[in-house]
């Protein structure tokens, strides 16, 4: 589904991607691990075409197109979709608004007809149900006055609306109590299926109980120095990061 | 009122900055003195300030020996004494690295075009251009650090309803930083028109810092224009703490001639029993990438007037520019008035400009709160008050200096509240 | 919401949508401005000696004034003589249905999708249209005259509610309040008058629809808007007008008066033809709104959503006469291509305790200059004052420019003023979550418009809402580069 080569990537001249390798099939879910400052968020964001991030080197082929070549809205189109680290809030246009447009968007993309009024509630009330969040925030500005819990299954709502191939999931867990944890997983589990994938970049090891992944990536300075089962994420719980560290610098 | 014969025996042996100051007389001569309906001095009667004082030209004495300067409870870097805006050599004394010369000895080129500019419609400072008597050229040489402020003073001697103007510059070479405190007295029981122009000029990296003290007796009648212009990387600040006079206006304009430069502009002003306190300020962000911070509270007691105008400028290419404005105010008596007019005029996309303008009263409740606690209501007031200009003090980094403008705030409020 | 969505869909053209021109057979007067000018209208208009006397005044005050220059517009010298001042559809008698009214002026409206038809049935909206100069049709009079309520075009009202007209007409914008003023007090055609009576709440939205319609007629509206003590209206008024290469010159006059307890609304969309991409014609809107809160505890509240005309010059405004009164101003103004808007209002508290609320969202985009205006006066008598101002102001690309000129004068202790403003541009990490959602960039910045807008919107009633989000929808479309 994901083919990444030999990915650079700096921001204002300096290389923080410095040669990512990965491939990522379809059904899988990866889990890509790090220390701050390693990269992993980095590699969402040019994942998903942020513009702030210099491409110099390496390929991404997503479903036989070449990712970098494409907008940000068209790789959404495409079937990519990143939950935000941190939500951004956009004042005065209400989630449905936000929510509908998008789907729309997305379904001309795919070549579907838009969702009337009736057909897209019924969607959206079905996919709430799924991260139990709450209606009332449909009637609120897009994540604003949401609590950290809220924006969280907010995102994974809006992963169910638009029904992507590829979901990364960035640092979702950070700012999450026990349960909202939970019921974000939860949701996401419910989302899998053989026809799509996860890449799930975190800094703990604590959402890969909900989310169990199928392989284990060590970030670390800008690039994959390390892969294994979903055991390699108890050993870095276990031994932390500086072992790997010593381990890449030795 | 006032003639070309003052223009013409003001000093100044540069025929250039003479054809400068002709066109400047030319200007006031077409527009006259402005009316309210001018948008830049529509709070300030400008015209009725002169009918109703017949300012004059006076023969003026333009030197004195037996000044006495004012003591300071701290070290200054050195004194600079103009007397009827003349400069005193006798009773001067600069820092190493600061040099004095005639204003018109520097003033050449593209310095003079720039210090006899008149980019607004300003007939007053056509005026004040086209009057005023030769000043001094203050030059801070390349990387000089003057540690401790230096102190110009100001004495004003002249028979009653006299007008009078000087031209000051003052540069600080590339890299320097120097603080000036400005301080000003004058003759008693005579009253007087005074217009100071100063221009700065800020090279590269440059750091400078002015403190304008401006608690004159009720007969001042003074319009100040302070201009500066910032090269890359420089820093002018001003700070004016108007506490005097029966008529000031400040002029500020702080425009920037390259990349990263920073303007803070601060101002207290407190009109109480008969005074009028205008402050217009202008900041042009011409170039990306500059900040500009401005802070002006006002104090209106009594039938005090108090005012202020500012505008922040961006300019169409002045991207990433970071501006803000803030003014607020007091009144304390039903006869004062605040009149406030913060404008924004933007051309450049990216960036964060901002301004806010309260007026209202001293908070009942807080006031309520120290008399429960067994503080005298004057008392109260009086903290309240001073709490209130300290936002303004607090941005004096001289901690010296911040203790100086402080107390003299703090007898001014004192001296409020006695009075009633 | 699902309203917003069909919109920002609709929203496929740039080019103005609704210009087109109704060929009506018109009464014109000659172009040119002189006492005969005026008497020519007057007598057209049957009106009484008083009027025209009262006309005339104006007009010779008029002729002593000169047109201000201090707003941050600039447009081509206006020849006042090149103008035509009287135009009127040669249809003139009133009509008892819909069936009797010119079908070309029906299709008129079918085209801007206010047909009186649907309105009638659908929404119970009361409608006195009006095209060019003269009021063509007046739905639901008989249901409002039940309870006393007068809604009729500004020419009945002379003849039939003299003593009203001139008791108000002229008491809150005095005939030399400014130059545009004056004009029109002069050679003011048509427009609507509204009283309501003691108690009575209006119960629907009263609206009116302006077009200017015939080659250079110049528009001046008048509109009287008299609340009695006690009684509450809300009106709309919302103009387009059809594509026009030469500009035209629109200088109305509104006056609102709102006794003891009374309560008056005014909402506009105004969408007047901008000009074209070039800055080529466009409408000059300039436009003195007044209102006086007179009695006390009386509100008045001014809505305005601004797409249109390529300048604009305005300022409603509220006299905070009585006491505990209240004053409000929403204002969206937007700007694109070289359209040119200088807009904003003025709060005059008098009365003790009395409060006003200043909203403002400017929009700039293309080559345009967008500038905030707005005074806050509190009077010396004005015990407990309040005002609360917010001006934002949005960039979208950098040959534009966005302004803020507040003017705040307090003379009483005991108010308080507070004045916000802000200038940014739409924040990249919002665009790049909505692209990342599938939404493109134009698409993107008509909803985070929107929503930065959607203070004022909320204050408009619910059809006008629509309307004015798809206004803004449609004015944007080209400013994402």
């Amino acid at each position: 589904m994901l083919t990444i080569k030999n990915l650079h990537a700096s921001i204002n001249g300096k290389e923080i991607l410095k040669g990512i390798n990965l491939e990522i099939a379809a059904g899988e879910v990866h889990a890509i691990m790090g220390p701050n400052g390693s990269g992993k968020s980095t590699l969402s964001s040019v994942l998903a075409g942020k513009e702030d991030y210099e491409i110099t080197q390496g390929e991404v082929i997503f479903r036989g197109k070449d990712l970098l070549e494409l907008s940000p809205e068209e790789r959404a189109g495409e079937g990519i979709f990143l939950a935000f680290q941190y939500p951004v809030e956009i004042p005065g246009v209400s989630m449905t608004n936000f929510m509908r447009t998008a789907v729309n968007e997305v379904r001309e993309y795919r070549g579907l007809d838009a969702l009337d009024a009736k057909a897209f509630l019924a969607l959206s009330k079905e996919k709430q149900a799924l991260v139990e969040l709450d209606k009332k925030l449909a009637g609120r500005s897009v994540n604003e006055g949401f609590s950290g819990g809220e924006k969280k299954r907010n995102e994974i709502y809006q992963m169910a609306m638009l029904n992507p191939y590829l979901s990364i999931l960035d640092e979702t867990d950070s700012g999450l109590d026990i349960d909202a944890l939970r019921i974000v997983s939860e949701g996401v589990n419910k989302l899998k299926s053989a026809e799509n994938a996860f890449l799930v970049i975190t800094h703990y090891q604590r959402l890969l109980d909900y989310i169990v992944p199928d392989f284990v990536h060590v970030l670390y300075d800008g690039r994959i120095v390390k892969t294994g089962p979903k055991e390699l994420a108890l050993e870095l719980e276990d031994k932390g990061y500086d072992h790997i560290k010593k381990e890449v610098e030795a | 009122m006032l003639t070309e014969t003052q223009v013409k025996t003001a000093g100044w042996g540069n025929t250039e900055v003479q054809a400068l100051r002709a066109r400047a007389l030319a200007f006031f001569e077409e527009k006259g003195l402005p009316e309210v309906k001018n948008e830049l001095y529509k709070y300030s009667n400008i015209q009725r300030l002169f009918t109703e004082n017949g300012f004059r030209e006076t023969e003026l004495k333009t030197a004195t020996d037996t000044l006495s300067l004012p003591e300071l409870p701290f070290a200054t870097s050195g004194t600079l004494v103009l007397y009827n805006g003349v400069f005193q050599p006798a009773l001067s004394v600069l820092p190493a690295g600061v040099e004095v010369q005639a204003a018109g000895t520097i003033l050449n080129g593209s310095l003079a075009a720039q210090t006899f500019a008149l980019p607004e419609p300003d007939a007053v400072k056509a005026l004040a251009l086209a009057t005023a008597s030769e000043g001094v050229a203050l030059l801070i040489g390349e990387n000089v650090q003057v540690a401790k402020p230096l102190l110009v003073f100001s004495y004003t001697d002249v028979e009653d309803a006299s007008s009078l103007a000087s031209l000051h510059v003052l540069t600080a070479g590339k890299n320097a930083s120097a603080s000036v405190l400005m301080l000003h007295a004058h003759a008693a029981e005579k009253r007087f028109f005074a217009q100071q122009v100063w221009q700065y000029f800020t090279a590269e990296g440059a750091a400078l810092r002015v403190y304008d003290m401006q608690n004159e007796g009720p007969e001042s009648y003074t319009i100040n224009h302070f201009s500066a212009l910032q090269a890359a990387n420089s820093t002018f600040s001003l700070t004016t703490s108007s506490t005097g006079s029966a008529f000031m206006r400040n002029n500020v304009r702080a425009e920037h001639a390259g990349e990263g430069c920073h303007t803070e502009l601060n101002g207290l002003f407190m009109p109480s029993e008969g005074q009028h306190i205008d402050n217009r300020t202008f900041v042009g962000h011409m170039f990306p990438n500059c900040t500009s911070d401005e802070l002006y509270k006002g104090i209106a007691a009594a039938n005090g007037k108090g005012v202020f105008n500012g505008k922040v400028y961006v300019a169409r290419d002045a991207q990433k520019t970071n501006a803000y404005q803030s003014n607020k105010n007091v009144l304390l008596s039903r006869e004062a008035t605040i009149n406030s007019k913060p404008e924004l005029e933007i051309y450049a996309d990216d960036v964060k400009c901002s301004h806010g303008s309260t007026t209202g009263q001293l908070d009942e409740q807080s006031i309520f709160y120290m008399q429960a606690r067994g503080i005298r209501q004057a008392e109260a007031r009086k903290l309240l008050l001073l709490a209130f200009a300290n936002d303004v003090f607090e941005r004096i980094p001289d901690m010296e200096l911040r203790a100086f403008f402080e107390t003299e705030a703090g007898q001014r409020f004192a001296a409020l509240y006695r009075s009633r | 919401m699902s309203d917003s969505n069909k919109i920002i869909d609709q929203a496929v053209s740039s080019e103005y949508k609704w210009g087109f021109y109704t060929d009506l057979e018109n009464d014109t007067a000659p172009p040119g401005l002189s006492e005969d000018t005026i008497r020519f209208i007057s007598a057209r208009k049957e009106e009484p000696g008083w009027m025209l006397d009262w006309r005339l005044k104006a007009f010779r005050a008029w002729e002593q004034m000169t047109e201000p220059d201090w707003a941050h517009v600039q447009y081509p010298k206006i020849n006042y003589q090149d103008i035509i001042y009287y135009s009127a559809p040669r249809k003139g008698p009133k009509y008892n249905s819909l069936d009797e009214v010119d079908p070309e002026i029906l299709e008129t409206f079918n085209k801007l999708g206010i047909s009186l038809e649907e309105q009638k049935v659908l929404s119970g909206v009361a409608v006195d249209a009006v095209i060019d100069s003269i009021s063509v049709k007046t739905t639901f009079r008989e249901k409002l005259s039940e309870l006393g309520i007068v809604f009729c075009s500004m020419s009945e009202a002379i003849k039939e509610y003299p003593e009203l007209v001139k008791k108000y007409l002229g008491s809150v914008v005095p005939v030399r309040d400014n130059y545009f003023a004056a004009l029109n007090c002069a050679v003011f055609s048509d427009g609507s008058f509204v009283y309501i009576p003691k108690g009575v709440r209006c119960p629907m939205e009263l609206s009116t629809y302006f077009r200017i319609n015939a080659i250079n007629t110049g528009q001046f509206e008048r509109t009287l808007i008299v609340a009695d003590e006690g009684s509450y209206v809300s009106y709309l008024e919302g103009c387009t007008a059809p594509m026009r290469d030469e500009n035209q010159l629109h200088a109305a006059v509104v006056e609102l008066v709102a006794l003891r307890d009374a309560e008056i609304k005014y909402s506009t969309v105004q969408n007047w033809y901008p000009g074209n991409k070039e800055g080529k014609g466009g409408i000059y809107n300039f436009v003195t709104k007044r209102g006086i809160c007179k009695g006390d505890n009386s509100k008045i509240s001014w809505t305005q959503v601004e797409t249109g005309s390529a300048v604009t010059w305005k300022y409603p405004s509220v006299i905070l006469k009585g006491d505990h009164s209240i004053g409000e101003f929403y204002s969206v103004a937007l700007t694109n291509n070289f359209q040119q808007a200088d807009t904003g209002t003025k709060m005059i508290h008098l009365g003790r305790n009395t409060r006003s609320t200043i909203v403002s969202k400017g929009i700039s985009a293309g080559k345009s200059n967008n500038s905030y205006r707005g005074l806050v006066k509190i009077g010396r008598e004005a015990e407990g004052a309040r005002n609360f101002s917010q001006c934002d102001s949005l960039l979208i690309g950098s040959t534009c420019g966005a302004h803020t000129f507040p003017y705040i004068e307090c003379d009483n202790p005991s108010a308080k003023v507070e004045h916000e403003a802000t200038t940014s541009k739409i924040a990249e990490d919002q665009l790049f979550y909505c692209n990342q959602r599938g939404i493109n960039t134009e698409k993107a910045v008509s909803l985070i418009v929107n929503g930065y807008c959607k203070e004022v919107f909320n204050q408009l009633p619910m059809e006008f809402a629509v309307e004015a989000q798809k206004l803004l929808s449609i004015s944007l479309e080209g400013s994402v580069g």
